[in-house]
C-alpha cells in the first residue's frame, strides 16, 4: 500500500498544517499530517491560525503545500480571508489544499478563490498525497523563478 | 495464512461463540436487570417503566432561531431538549471577537449573555422537560449553566426544579477538542469541579458532568479507550466532590455519562453492559456504598458521526437506525440519531425529523423495548463484555499509573493515544481492512441531490447587534465590580459559580468572564503534534 510510502515530489519538503476559526475537530488534521510526514515531508502543525499568522508563519517557513482544515461550516468566509491575505504577501508559489466537512457546491467556490483543491468527507490520504504531490509538482517552475535553486 | 477476525476494537473472535468462551460465575456477573451490577439495567423493568429519552441535538444560528428548532422537535415528539452551542460560546469567547466571526451560530447556537437564554427557552416549560446543555468545555459551562439558571429563575422557575445536564467535560476542553486559548487540564477539572460542586448543592435534579466518552471515541478512541477513559475522568470527579465535603451518595447519584453507538453492534451492547457493572463495583469498593442509586451508571448516546459517510448520505439514515439499535438494546437512558446528513452539513429540518422518526421506529415497532437485556445470556454478548470489561480495566490501570487522568493529559498521554488510534482506523480503510460502503467499497451509482441546510443569513449580525445593545444599557461599574468578585474567587480558591451568577446578572459577557478565566488559570497548548 503507498500510504506510508515516502513520496519523492515531497521528500525534505516543508507543509504547513492548520485550523481554521474556532473549529475544533483535530482528527482529520492530525490525520493528514501524519500522512504527510509519512510521504516524507518536514510538517508543521499550527493548530488554530488566523490569516494573518499564516502568513507570518508561510513566511518564515517557506512551506510548499498548506493545508487548512475545517468542519464547522466557517469554510467560505475563513478561506476568503486566508486567500486575501496570501495574494496580498505575495505568497504565489505556495499550494494551499483544504479538507473537512464542505458541500460540493462549496468546493467549487474555493477553488474560485484560489484554494487549489479540496478534499470532502471520505477522501482517501492516499488520494490527498498523491493529489498535492501533483500540485506541488506543478508549481515547482513558480518556486525556481523567484528563488534560488535547490541542491540536492 | 488466515488473519485473525476481531471485533472494531480488536477483541479476537472465533468463528463462532459457545459456553466455554464464558467464564464461569456468570450469574454473579449479571445479577437482576434493575440489581447489583446492573449488567442487566438500571431498572428491573427498564423501556416498559420508562421508554429511553429521545433527545435529539439541536442549535444553531441565534437563540431566537434555535428556539424554532428546539419546538419543532418538541411538537414531534422529542422528550427533551439537546441543546449545542457554536464554537466560540463553547470556548467563552464573545460573538464580536475578531476570530470568532465566521464560526457564529455555526454547529451550534450562538449566546453572549443571560439575556440570549431567556430567548433560547421561550414557551419552554423547564419543570417538566430537562434539558441538556452541551456546554462542553468547563470554561463556557459555567458561565452557562448560571446564564440558564438566572433566566429560568427570571422567569419563575425554582432552581430545585431545574432538571437537566451540563456536559462540563475538562477533557473536552483540554484533549478531544482543541480552542484557542485552551485552560490547562488542572484549571479546566477545577472549574468542572465548581460547577458540580455548585449543583449539587442548590440544583438536585442536575447532573452537573456529562462524562464524554461520545467524543472521545469519535476522536479516535476504540470502545475499550472510551471505556477507561470514561471510568478514570467519572472517579476522579467522583473523588473530588468527595474531598470537597459531598456524601459519595449525593455526589455518585448525579454524575452521569455520555457513549458513542459506533458500528460493531455486539461489542457495543457488550461496552454498556460492561460499564455499568465496572463502575458499580468500583463505587462500592472504594466508597463502601450500597444505595443503589448511587451505583448507577446512567447515560445518554449519540450515534457516531465518523462513521457516516458523505456520498450517498441517505445510507446514513440506515447507519444511526442500527448504532441506535445497539445503543437500545445496551439500556441507554437516553438517545440521539444523528441526521443523515451531517457528514456534509448541519442537519437539515428534514435530516432531524427522519432521526426523530427513527427513534419512533425503534421504540414502537422493533419491540426492542419489551423486554430487559434482550442480548443477555447470549455467549457472544458475555464472551465480549467479559472482554471489554478486562482490557479496559487494563487501560485504566495504566491511566492510574500515570497519576490518573488529569496527570495523564498533562503528559499528553490522551492525545497520542486518540492520534494513533485514529490514523491507524484510517489506515484500516485505506488498506481495505476496513469496509465502508459508499467510501471504500460499492462506490458505484451518481450521488443524489440533498436540499443542504441554509443558516439563516444575518446571524451573527443580529447577535452581534445583540451585545453591543447589552453592553450599552448595563452599569460598567458594576459589571467590572462582578468580574473582579469572580477573579478572587479564582485566585483564593473559592467555587466560582457563586459570583458568576451575580456577574450574568450585572450582564457581565460570556467572553468576559472566558477572559478573566484565561487570565487567572492560564492558557495551554496542546502536546497534539
Amino acid at each position: 500500500m503507498g500510504v506510508s510510502a515516502v513520496v519523492a515530489a515531497l521528500q525534505g519538503r516543508k507543509a504547513i498544517v492548520a485550523k481554521l476559526g474556532m473549529d475544533a475537530h483535530w482528527r482529520g488534521a492530525i490525520v493528514v499530517a501524519k500522512a504527510l510526514r509519512d510521504a516524507g515531508m518536514d510538517v508543521v502543525y499550527l493548530g488554530h491560525t488566523t490569516a494573518a499568522d499564516l502568513v507570518a508563519a508561510a513566511e518564515q517557513e517557506d512551506p510548499v503545500l498548506v493545508g487548512l482544515s475545517t468542519l464547522s461550516g466557517n469554510h467560505l468566509d475563513e478561506c476568503a480571508l486566508v486567500m486575501t491575505a496570501f495574494r496580498a504577501a505575495g505568497l504565489h508559489d505556495v499550494v494551499v489544499v483544504v479538507g473537512g466537512t464542505i458541500p460540493p457546491r462549496d468546493q467549487a467556490r474555493l477553488r474560485e478563490l484560489g484554494v487549489d483543491q479540496v478534499f470532502g468527507v471520505g477522501s482517501p490520504l492516499t488520494h490527498i498525497v498523491d493529489q498535492v504531490s501533483t500540485l506541488v509538482a506543478a508549481r515547482e517552475p513558480l518556486r525556481l523563478a523567484v528563488e534560488a535553486p535547490r541542491s540536492g | 495464512m488466515t488473519r485473525e477476525t476481531t471485533t472494531a476494537s480488536g477483541v479476537p473472535l472465533p468463528p463462532f461463540v459457545g459456553p466455554e468462551d464464558v467464564a464461569p460465575g456468570l450469574a454473579e456477573r449479571l445479577g437482576e436487570p434493575g440489581g447489583f451490577p446492573f449488567t442487566r439495567g438500571i431498572r428491573p423493568t427498564m423501556y416498559r417503566e420508562r421508554p429511553w429519552t429521545i433527545r435529539q441535538l439541536a442549535g444553531f444560528g441565534t437563540a431566537r432561531d434555535t428556539n424554532v428548532r428546539y419546538r419543532m422537535l418538541l411538537d414531534g415528539g422529542s422528550t427533551g431538549i439537546n441543546g449545542v452551542f457554536d464554537y466560540p460560546s463553547l470556548r467563552a469567547f464573545d460573538s464580536d471577537e475578531p476570530r470568532a466571526g465566521a464560526d457564529v451560530g455555526r454547529g451550534g447556537v450562538a449566546v453572549d449573555v443571560r439575556d440570549d437564554f431567556d430567548v433560547l427557552f421561550k414557551g419552554i416549560p423547564l419543570d417538566e422537560v430537562s434539558v441538556s446543555l452541551v456546554s462542553s468545555q468547563p470554561i463556557g459551562a459555567v458561565a452557562h449553566l448560571a446564564m440558564f439558571v438566572r433566566s429560568a429563575e427570571r422567569q419563575g422557575f425554582d432552581r430545585r426544579r431545574l432538571a437537566g445536564t451540563s456536559q462540563n467535560d475538562f477533557l473536552m476542553e483540554t484533549a478531544i477538542t482543541i480552542a484557542p486559548e485552551a485552560l490547562p487540564p488542572a484549571g479546566s477539572f477545577r472549574l468542572a469541579c465548581d460547577l458540580a460542586d455548585f449543583a449539587l448543592r442548590e440544583m438536585p435534579r442536575w447532573n452537573p458532568v456529562s462524562v464524554s466518552g461520545y467524543n472521545y471515541r469519535e476522536a479516535g478512541a476504540d470502545a475499550t479507550l472510551e471505556m477507561a477513559l470514561c471510568l478514570a475522568h467519572g472517579q476522579a470527579v467522583a473523588r473530588e466532590l468527595v474531598r470537597r465535603g459531598h456524601r459519595p451518595e449525593a455526589a455518585l447519584s448525579r454524575i452521569s455519562f455520555f457513549l458513542c453507538a459506533h458500528n460493531d453492534f455486539f461489542e457495543e451492547v457488550a461496552k454498556y453492559r460492561a460499564l455499568r457493572r465496572m463502575w458499580a463495583r468500583w463505587v462500592r469498593d472504594e466508597f463502601g456504598v450500597t444505595d443503589p442509586r448511587a451505583q448507577l451508571f446512567r447515560y445518554h448516546v449519540q450515534t457516531s458521526g465518523v462513521t457516516n459517510a458523505a456520498r450517498h448520505a441517505h445510507v446514513n439514515i440506515a447507519r444511526s437506525a442500527l448504532q441506535g439499535l445497539a445503543a437500545v438494546c445496551g439500556g441507554t437512558q437516553s438517545l440521539h440519531l444523528n441526521g443523515y446528513d451531517e457528514a456534509v452539513c448541519i442537519p437539515s429540518e428534514h435530516a432531524a425529523l427522519t432521526a426523530l422518526r427513527t427513534q419512533h421506529v425503534l421504540l414502537h415497532e422493533t419491540g426492542v423495548a419489551k423486554v430487559a437485556d434482550p442480548l443477555g445470556g447470549s455467549h457472544l454478548v458475555e464472551y465480549l463484555t467479559d472482554s471489554l470489561e478486562h482490557r479496559a480495566a487494563e487501560v485504566l490501570r495504566v491511566i492510574d499509573g500515570l497519576g490518573g487522568v488529569v496527570a495523564a493529559t498533562e503528559r499528553g498521554w490522551v492525545h497520542s493515544e486518540l492520534a494513533s488510534t485514529a490514523y491507524a482506523d484510517q489506515m484500516a480503510i485505506e488498506t481495505g481492512d476496513s469496509l465502508v460502503v459508499g467510501v471504500n467499497t460499492h462506490l458505484d451509482g451518481d450521488d443524489e441531490e440533498m436540499a443542504l441546510f441554509e443558516l439563516p443569513s444575518g446571524s451573527l449580525e443580529r447577535q452581534t447587534a445583540q451585545l453591543e445593545a447589552v453592553r450599552a444599557r448595563r452599569d460598567a461599574r458594576a459589571a467590572s465590580a462582578a468580574l473582579r468578585a469572580v477573579a478572587e474567587a479564582c485566585r483564593d480558591g473559592r467555587n466560582t459559580m457563586p459570583p458568576v451568577l451575580a456577574a450574568v446578572d450585572a450582564d457581565v459577557t460570556l467572553g468576559e468572564l472566558g477572559g478573566l478565566f484565561r487570565d487567572e488559570l492560564g492558557r495551554w497548548e496542546f502536546p497534539l503534534w
